[in-house]
């Protein structure tokens, strides 16, 4: 759809991740600059929309929260269809977390879009003390399997835009050649809404 | 049971309430819709596009636009549903017709909002006129619909909102009660029909949400409710039980119920407490027993009184008509049954009792009259009531208002037939060939309801 104006990049971005690994918090400090202890756990509404701009190209992206216990896990192909990207949060404190970040590494890798961009973000980056997965670890997984990795603190603030923007650059990146017009999710759309609203349904 | 018989004890007629996961979604996603058509023509925006679009067509210069119209509701008509097909062919034209309005006279200087807007006017106005025969169209989604609906009834009569994690906020029993009617069908006219080129970003996640509650329904199980095995075997044959045992107890002794309540329910996991008292009352006051829960219903009103009530409630809504199509039985007098009514009675009376006892289960009523068919529709009016508390659980102020002023509208689930009437007096007849009140009997989630 032809708009007039600068062009938005509209962008489905999915986070996966176990239960508690903090999944919500990474985006409400993306979205909302805030951060809550006791955050409760995603079931139901949790859609955010957020844009960045990336030198001068916009990125709007549409996040897809989603519930990380296990008794979800068979709806998730149905929120990670069409993704553009995928954020794939652990734990940095629980090792079992991140045995289910590379399971579901391994998921979108089978049944995702090869074009999806995946991010791999070691969050609870603040609690250095309670580590239990080393950085070094989750690095070499991620450039085995061709994700980006960021180890991430909501609380702090730590690495979160810089996450997204990374995302959104690799994006437009992709989005330079024609893409493959089967499988891209990025799409212009005209959008009437103010750049940088944010909406949540928590 | 059959399908008719369905649609005839509809109790949730429309989409007053959803599953779980869904309601509250749908309630943002309205607020949503508002917010980005602010200016757009206030809550109605929908209703309005529509209006908008009808008024572009009754111009001349729309003549061309008219005829391609028309020319393809009635190709839709005239062949056997086939969904994939249809669906297809609708996604096309709606496209097509996006295009075509953009080099339209009629939309010279518009802006890409006017444009958007006619197109929903189009596609409303097009489902309009095809949805008798798009919707529910094939035997094997009606099924669904009653297979989805039996395991929704089933599983509502053990499941606790804390089985799913849940947040107490939405933990509104109603919402665990809510079994809408067709609800498969529903999903999939507007996975075949909604216009792909709007059905993306919150809309799609929104939608995404309630077809995954849909899938989360078809596979639980122990494991998905974090339940022992057996614990869940065992409460879905009790629910089983307590089904069938509403037919068999109820068919064996209707030969010495009273003329005045007609029917008796003694479920067989009825505790022996409950059974002394049905035999001591035989006649007027009934009791039941839900899954462990005891309820005992008191009331000694009459058929009579109650019809009195349920009319003067029901007279309070200016869609009485409706009431009338819905559940036929309503006014009717014991001359006017045949032995032909007798079956269909029977099974309308089971589902309102099992509706009626999840419902009062679920308000916390323990001292409410036993339904009989006569009471359908105060029943009913009750539970416009119960989803607009349930409603107001768990949004944000903002969303409570644009809950409040959606409600008011007198009625969103039926077609207006003001509009359609003026549709085809702009377009020239363009009438599907299928009986008139059959849009009555087929509850469906109205473009209104769903996308604004």
């Amino acid at each position: 759809m032809a708009t007039s104006g600068s062009k938005i990049k509209n962008a489905k971005l999915v986070l996966l991740g176990d239960v508690g690994t903090g999944k919500s918090s990474v985006v409400l400090r993306f979205v909302k600059g805030q951060f809550v202890e006791f955050q409760e756990s995603t079931i139901g509404a949790a859609f955010f929309s957020q844009t960045l701009a990336v030198n001068d190209e916009t990125v709007k992206f549409e996040i897809w929260d989603t519930a990380g216990q296990e008794r979800y896990h068979s709806l998730a192909p149905m929120y990670y269809r069409g993704a553009a990207a995928a954020v794939i949060v652990y734990d940095i404190t629980n090792p079992a977390s991140f045995t289910r970040a590379k399971k579901w590494v391994q998921e979108l890798q089978a049944q995702g879009n090869s074009n999806t961009v995946m991010a791999l973000a070691g969050n609870k980056a603040d609690m250095l003390e309670a580590r239990k997965v080393s950085t070094e670890e989750a690095q070499t997984y991620a450039q085995e399997n061709g994700l980006f990795f960021m180890e991430t603190s909501a609380k702090t603030a730590i690495n979160v835009n810089d996450i997204f923007y990374e995302i959104a650059k690799r994006l437009l990146v992709q989005a330079q050649p024609p893409p493959n017009p089967a499988g891209m999710i990025l799409t212009d759309r005209s959008d009437q809404r103010s750049a940088t609203s944010t909406s949540c349904c928590s | 049971m059959s399908v008719s018989n369905l649609r005839n004890l509809t109790l949730f007629s429309g989409w007053k309430s959803e599953i779980p996961l869904s309601l509250p979604l749908l309630l943002s996603y309205r607020s949503d819709r508002k917010m980005e058509r602010s200016g757009g023509g206030g809550s109605d925006a929908f209703g309005s596009s529509m209006h908008d679009f009808l008024e572009r067509m009754r111009h001349p210069s729309a003549a061309d636009l008219v005829k391609s119209i028309k020319s393809f509701i009635v190709s839709i008509l005239n062949k056997d549903p086939d969904p994939e097909k249809d669906s297809a062919a609708v996604q096309e034209f709606l496209a097509n017709m996006e295009v075509a309005f953009r080099s339209h006279t009629l939309w010279v200087g518009s802006s890409d909002e006017e444009l958007e807007s006619a197109g929903e006017g189009l596609e409303k106005y097009l489902m309009t006129k095809i949805y008798n025969r798009v919707f529910m169209s094939l035997p094997e989604d009606v099924k669904r619909d009653e297979e989805l609906s039996e395991k929704i009834t089933l599983i509502q009569q053990f499941i606790r909102p804390e089985y799913l994690d849940i947040k107490p906020t939405f933990q509104n029993e109603t919402s665990w009660l809510a079994n809408p009617p067709h609800l498969h069908s529903n999903l999939l006219y507007i996975q075949r029909y909604r216009h792909q080129s709007r059905m993306v970003s919150e809309a799609a996640y929104f939608f995404t949400n309630i077809l995954s509650a849909e899938a989360f329904i078809w596979d639980i199980d122990a494991k998905s409710l974090s339940m022992d095995e057996v614990e869940f075997q065992h409460n879905m044959e009790s629910a089983r039980a307590l089904l069938l045992g509403l037919s068999t107890d109820s068919v064996s002794h209707g030969d010495h119920a009273s003329e005045a309540t007609g029917h008796k329910i003694e479920p067989s996991k009825a505790k022996n407490d409950t059974n002394d008292y049905v035999k001591e009352q035989s006649s007027a006051p009934q009791a039941f027993d839900l899954n462990g829960m005891s309820q005992r219903l008191t009331s000694t009103r009459t058929v009579t009184d109650i019809e009195k009530q349920g009319t003067s409630d029901l007279l309070k809504e200016d869609q009485l008509s409706r009431y009338f199509l819905d559940y036929p039985f309503l006014y009717a007098r014991a001359g006017d049954l045949t032995i032909e009514d007798v079956e269909t009675l029977l099974s309308s009376y089971k589902q309102l009792v099992l509706k009626y006892a999840s419902l009062s289960k679920g308000m916390g009523i323990s001292n409410m009259p036993l339904p009989v068919p006569a009471v359908q529709g105060e029943a009913k009016y009750g539970t416009g009531i119960d989803s607009r508390d349930l409603a107001a659980t768990g949004t944000s102020s903002e969303k409570e208002e644009e809950l409040t002023s959606t409600d008011n509208k007198p009625d969103g689930n039926m077609f207006t037939s003001k509009s359609e009437d003026n549709l085809l007096i702009s377009l020239g007849e363009v009438k599907p060939n299928i009986p008139a009140d059959d849009s009555f009997s087929r509850p469906v989630i109205e473009k209104d309801e769903a996308f604004e």
